[in-house]
């Protein structure tokens, strides 16, 4: 399943080649051409046989937050710093991949912990990487200073539920590869980015010189659903199909393509639901002001514990959320009968 | 004029109304007067060749519906908008609906956006409207007042100079859209354009050195970036041969140097802030000599330049 494959492979951002490699080999044969950057981005075009078509970008990240190696203690263990947004305290305890090694992120024992250091938050300078290693030389044979380390998380599936790390944004991966391996009568550009998680890097490169009609960035958001969380603070909820954001940290989306995106949506009998928060950010911001700026939004799949080892989405959401780029690209096919 | 741009509709992201409502303004002034795809609209006269180019943005801070619940719209707020001066606050939004803000704690100087509600009949309200706090403009003989000014004020005084200036010879004006949301406007536009010269105008605020008063502030630093100095001086010594009142500055404040001079291949850039007394509060006031020492500072770039 290619879901399982994206999300199971190390992308830490930078070191975005393996997903990059699984995305090739899924649509190679589907499209007119590809090319990778100096960066490290995925371009794929796939032309239609129509003329005057539209031309729709599709966007979405390879990238997944991680962890890079700053040093190594005398007695083996790796010191780390975060790549991307990751809340310190969904470290402790997950399992870690480095150049294929596994490791656990370890913290002092909570009974040696006392009162006074409780009561501190926790830091990351305080948490290491047990590569099982017993000295620095024996260490340095598994990890160096500046190799990445990925959460080693098993994608499963429960209830309605998917359970993977790097959903955000391997999801999107996967709505574009598939929409790829199907005929438009648009002509598609699909960018696969890297270094989203550090400041939309490569989307600043990527989307030069394309010129589309409208950019749609395919993501995955935050979803805090949870107990305890009063309705009006919910930024979006699981089960109520894909989110359309108006605003958030990075971009503003175009009014006409969310008017366009949620009509398609109601022709074709796809829910959505729009994002109830103005934080965050994704790639949109960056594409938005390309190339004297191109008309975007994003649509995103809720996730709950978003950034951390064990991301949840529901079925239904990522579904309903490839059927609303779908619903889109038919109608943009049709011109949106303008 | 300024009287009429605080009652358009133009939170970041939302600025048709004042694209239209400018338009209508510099019609017979410009050559060409183009919109982008981010909503930037840019005007320019042809003349005699050279580089120049005067931004300011169109749009002002905002409000954006995040959920509502039954007579209850929650919101958060677009560009630098203070929780600790909403509370009781009329909010418009673009089809003529409005709201009141409410806050249900004691102080409402500790009030964070997600503690306020507006007040409303939902019905007519959608999750992702935008609005704006009301502009309620008032003048006496010294100074302009109103909520947001400082986001029309340099809009007004730059239309005021173009439609006086005198000159054959061509510039372009960026009206700028978001610029209250990471300057997006100004990131779009100055990426495929080059010029030598670009002057940007805004409200900043009276603190730091910058006095009510004392004129145009023409701005060294500001928080991300330095103004060209050739540039600066050059526009210091037409004012002080001119005797146009300045005052030079440094403010920590973002006045989008940074985003212009490092667009395509760099620009020179001068900003200059209107200065604004009680910036971000209620019923901000510019005094009217500042406005027009900064009109005739703009005219003359203009013209000399």
């Amino acid at each position: 399943m290619l879901l399982k494959k994206l999300t199971e492979a190390f992308g830490v951002s930078g070191r975005e080649g393996e997903v990059r490699d699984i995305i090739i080999s899924e649509i190679k044969d589907f499209c007119t051409d590809f090319n990778v950057d100096n960066m490290g981005n995925l371009t794929v075009c796939k032309k239609s046989k129509r003329e005057n078509a539209k031309k729709i970008l599709l966007s979405a990240h390879m990238d997944e937050v991680g962890l890079i190696v700053t040093d190594i203690t005398e007695d083996g263990y790796l010191k780390f710093a975060t790549v991307g947004g990751i809340e310190v305290e969904s470290l402790i305890s997950q399992r870690v991949k480095v150049n294929g090694h596994s490791g656990v992120i370890a913290v002092k024992a909570v009974h040696l912990i006392d009162k006074e250091e409780r009561k501190k938050p926790l830091s990351e300078k305080k948490l290491y990487i047990d590569i099982g290693a017993r000295s620095r030389d024996e260490a340095m044979n598994y990890a160096l200073r500046g190799d990445y380390a990925a959460f080693d998380s098993q994608y499963i599936e429960f209830g309605d539920m998917i359970k993977a790390k790097a959903l955000d944004d391997r999801l999107g991966c996967c709505v574009i590869v598939d929409i790829l391996k199907k005929d438009w009568d648009v002509d598609l550009v699909c960018n696969f980015t890297v270094q989203e998680e550090c400041g939309l890097r490569g989307a600043r490169v990527a989307s030069r010189g394309i010129h589309p009609d409208y950019a749609i960035v395919i993501e995955g958001t935050t979803c805090n659903d949870m107990a305890g969380v009063p309705e009006n603070l919910r930024v979006t909820k699981s089960g109520n199909g894909p989110a359309i954001s108006v605003l958030d940290s990075a971009s503003k989306a175009d009014c006409r393509l969310i008017g366009l995106l949620t009509d398609a949506a109601q022709k074709h009998g796809v829910p959505y639901q729009f994002k109830a928060s103005t934080a965050g950010g994704n790639d949109a911001g960056a594409i938005c002001t390309t190339d004297g700026g191109i008309k975007t939004a994003s649509v995103s799949v809720p996730c709950r514990y978003i950034h951390s080892p064990v991301s949840v989405m529901n079925k239904y959401d990522f579904e309903m959320c490839k059927r609303l780029i779908e619903a889109f690209l038919i109608e943009a096919g049709k011109g949106f009968d303008e | 004029m300024l009287k009429s741009l605080c009652k358009v509709f133009a939170p970041s992201g939302m600025e048709e109304q004042m694209r239209e409502y400018i338009k209508e303004c510099i019609k017979d002034v410009f050559d060409e007067i183009q919109a982008d795809n981010l909503g930037n609209l840019v005007a320019r006269k042809n003349g005699s060749q050279r580089s120049l180019c005067i931004e300011c943005g169109m749009d002002s801070c905002g409000i954006m519906v995040t959920s509502k619940m039954e007579d209850k719209a929650y919101f958060s707020g677009i560009g630098g908008v203070s929780a600790a001066y909403l509370n009781g606050k009329k909010v418009f939004f673009k089809d003529g609906n409005f709201g009141i803000i409410r806050y249900e704690g004691k102080n409402a100087a500790d009030a964070k956006v997600t503690d306020l509600y507006i007040q409303t009949d939902t019905k007519g309200i959608s999750i992702g409207d935008f609005g704006v706090v009301a502009d309620e403009y008032c003048e006496n003989s010294k100074s302009f007042f109103a909520n947001g000014v400082a986001s029309k004020i340099a809009l007004a005084a730059v239309l005021q100079a173009v439609k006086t200036a005198d000159t054959n010879k061509g510039y372009t004006v960026l009206f700028s859209a978001q610029r209250r949301f990471a300057a997006k406007g100004i990131q779009t536009f100055f990426t495929n354009e080059e010029f030598d010269r670009v002057i940007t105008v805004d409200g900043i605020s009276c603190e730091a050195g910058i006095k009510c008063g004392y004129g145009c502030a023409i701005i060294a630093v500001d928080s991300r970036g330095v103004s060209d100095k050739g540039f600066r001086e050059e526009t210091e010594n037409i004012s002080n041969d001119r005797k146009i009142k300045f005052q030079t500055a440094v403010t920590h404040e973002n006045m989008c140097i940074e985003a212009v001079s490092t667009s395509g291949s760099g620009a020179n850039c001068v900003a200059l802030g209107i200065p604004v007394a009680h910036k971000g509060k209620n019923y901000e006031s510019v005094l009217k000599s500042d406005f027009n020492e900064t009109v005739k500072l703009i005219k003359t770039v203009i013209e000399e330049f």
